[in-house]
């Protein structure tokens, strides 16, 4: 994958061989230069390259584990291996932390390493410095993610299947893990046979070269960034404004923290002091734009309702004893509201909510018709949850998640068996406080639209008569 | 099996030892070794590097000199011994090779090349400084 840049003496690719793949790195190095393109800069994803004219160059790659992105500039030891390489006709064109590429245009050049002892040794120090501490710390990442997910769903499975980041997080560290096993199997099959190499006393290393491993890393990658899509698309809290900022603060607080290690290593401050210096400025710049991002939002200079009401009015309420009450109005749509049940009097301050989330496995809406808690004499009020269960499968999970909540023992509340027929749906239980009935009803029957199995728990806040209990019934399940 | 570290050398390493009887340069090592070796062994300026730095860290040789980029070193007492028994251990392999070889003409053919490439050494040893 390339892009040109709209001088032509430039081009930019993707970076797509293994750090430690040596022979890769120089044949497709090799290969670029007979095409007319010269390595000038290797990043983290892409790299540089400049026009020359197409000739014959040879490559090396070497490592050194001992140097670091944090060592004082210039470095003795640096300049030391600049200085013998460039007496045996190698020139350096490019570094990235331990990694260094040099090139040769002499026909025959003396390889830049010579001893597959020294030159294995240094690979897989180089490795375990650089690669290992990465790759544990995300193979232990994913193994925390995984460990996590069954007490999740346990805890609470009607949020779990209903939430996109829930669903799809777990699947992106599968991904992540497949890529990591994918990126490590082939380096310890290699080291493997390389050690072989050397025990028989071979001259050259085995080619470094990992094959199809590459594409299937890369495409795990893949995959693992497009379970991201569905979470920005359709969860709820995750708001356009609220990733670009994220993106900003980590573009923002990654170029800070770089522009001070760059000073500190140009200073010649000592390897220790530029790492403590540059982690702490790392942790607190992130603390500080964190916060920063967190006054902004409170301060409703971005605002965006994480539940995307369709229209969203705000206004002050005269309370009971003559203030006014700032009180959000939402106008969601609602699948029953109190006029459907009784009159309202035209009631001019309810807020109709309804926070929605859903994924191909459930849909769950908990909904409401609330007036603000500030006047004498309140109207009819609603609260309902609504689960729509997509995947039959999950349809006893969550009702068991309603029937035995813990925390209604806590509350000395109980459900007990009540008449579903009034509620046109199959199945309905009354909850009792303390062995006396209130008001909230756990119901189950069938999505009048869709024919899937439906949950709805409902509490009204007076007590309803069976007329009103039928007519709601008709709303939910009818 | 794995050669452990230092107890025995490479052509590489036994090669940059004997190099640094006398005080030498990284760059002129490489010119030397190939030398001596007749452009049999190479050292890429890479391994040489690394090997010289895991030569000071082993206490076998020590920094002579540093003029800018270029840096002289030199070998120690404990590098001598190293090469020392490097020496005794490859005279041991031969004597073991001409004693129970299934091809003693052939041993015998060897001794005389030997014998011959003295006269090569020598000339090689005095270009060298060594």
């Amino acid at each position: 994958m390339s892009r040109k840049d709209h001088s032509k003496t430039e081009q930019i690719r993707f970076k797509h061989i293994r750090f430690y793949d040596y022979t890769g790195i120089a044949r497709h190095l090799e290969s670029m230069a007979e095409k007319g393109w010269l390595l000038k800069e290797c990043g983290r994803v892409f790299w540089r390259y400049e026009a020359i004219p197409p000739q014959k160059i040879h490559f090396a790659v070497t490592y050194r584990p001992e140097l670091s992105d944090f060592d004082p500039l210039p470095d003795r030891n640096r300049e030391l291996y600049r200085e013998l390489c460039e007496s045996a006709g190698w020139t350096r064109i490019a570094s990235r932390q331990s990694m260094q590429i040099f090139c040769s245009r002499d026909s025959k050049p003396v390889p830049l390493e010579t001893d597959p002892v020294t030159q294995l040794d240094t690979i897989s120090q180089t490795m375990r410095k650089n690669l290992y501490p990465g790759w544990i710390l995300l193979i232990f990442l994913c193994c925390l993610q995984f460990v996590q997910v069954p007490s999740r769903i346990i805890r609470n499975p009607v949020s779990f299947f209903s939430s996109p980041l829930n669903t799809m997080i777990p699947l992106l560290y599968l991904f992540l893990l497949l890529a990591i096993i994918a990126e490590m199997i082939p380096y310890f099959l290699w080291k493997k046979k390389s050690e072989a190499a050397v025990a028989a006393g071979a001259d050259t290393l085995p080619d470094s070269r990992a094959g199809r491993g590459r594409f299937l890393s890369i495409a795990a990658l893949l995959l693992s960034a497009l379970c991201l899509i569905p979470v920005f698309l359709f969860q709820p809290e995750v708001t356009s404004s609220g990733v670009l900022l994220a993106l900003a603060v980590i573009a923002i607080v990654v170029f800070l923290v770089n522009g001070i290690r760059q000073h500190l290593q140009e200073t010649g401050a000592s390897r220790k002091k530029n790492m403590m210096i540059t982690g702490a400025s790392a942790v607190f710049l992130t603390l500080g734009f964190l916060a920063v991002s967190t006054l902004l939002i409170l301060g409703f200079v971005i605002y965006d309702a994480p539940y995307a009401s369709e229209k969203e009015e705000s206004n002050w309420v005269p309370a009971s004893d003559g203030s006014l009450y700032y009180w959000d109005m939402k106008q969601d749509e609602l699948l029953l509201t109190a006029e459907d049940l009784t009159d309202t009097g035209g009631y001019p301050y309810y807020s109709y909510e309804n926070r929605h989330q859903a994924t191909p496995l459930l849909a769950y809406s908990e909904m409401s018709q609330l007036a603000p808690p500030v006047q004498r004499e309140t109207p009819p009020e609603l609260e309902y949850d609504v689960v729509d269960v997509k995947w039959d499968a999950l349809y006893e999970m969550c009702l068991g998640h309603f029937l035995d909540d813990q925390r209604m023992a806590y509350l000395e509340q109980t459900w007990q068996s009540a008449d579903a027929s009034d509620w046109s749906c199959s199945s309905a239980w009354r909850r009792y406080s303390r062995n006396e009935p209130d008001s909230t009803w756990l119901l189950s029957g069938r999505d009048p639209q869709s024919g899937r199995q439906r949950i709805a728990k409902i509490t009204f806040y007076w007590e309803p008569t069976k007329a009103q209990i039928v007519r709601a019934g008709e709303k939910l399940f009818g | 099996m794995p050669r452990e570290k230092f107890q025995t050398l490479t052509e590489q390493m036994f090669y940059i030892l004997l190099c640094l009887q006398n005080e030498c340069c990284g760059t002129d090592i490489m010119e030397t070794v190939q030398r001596m070796t007749g452009d049999r062994v190479q050292i890429g300026p890479g391994t040489l590097y690394n090997l010289l730095e895991k030569f000071l860290e082993a206490g076998m040789i020590e920094e002579t000199a540093a003029e800018g980029r270029k840096r002289s070193y030199r070998i120690n007492a404990a590098g001598r011994a190293a090469l020392d028994a490097e020496y005794r251990r490859l005279e041991q392999l031969a004597e073991d090779y001409r004693r129970f070889t299934a091809w003693p003409e052939a041993a015998a053919t060897l001794r005389v090349d030997a014998a011959k490439d003295k006269d090569l050494c020598l000339n090689i040893r005095e270009e060298s400084g060594l």
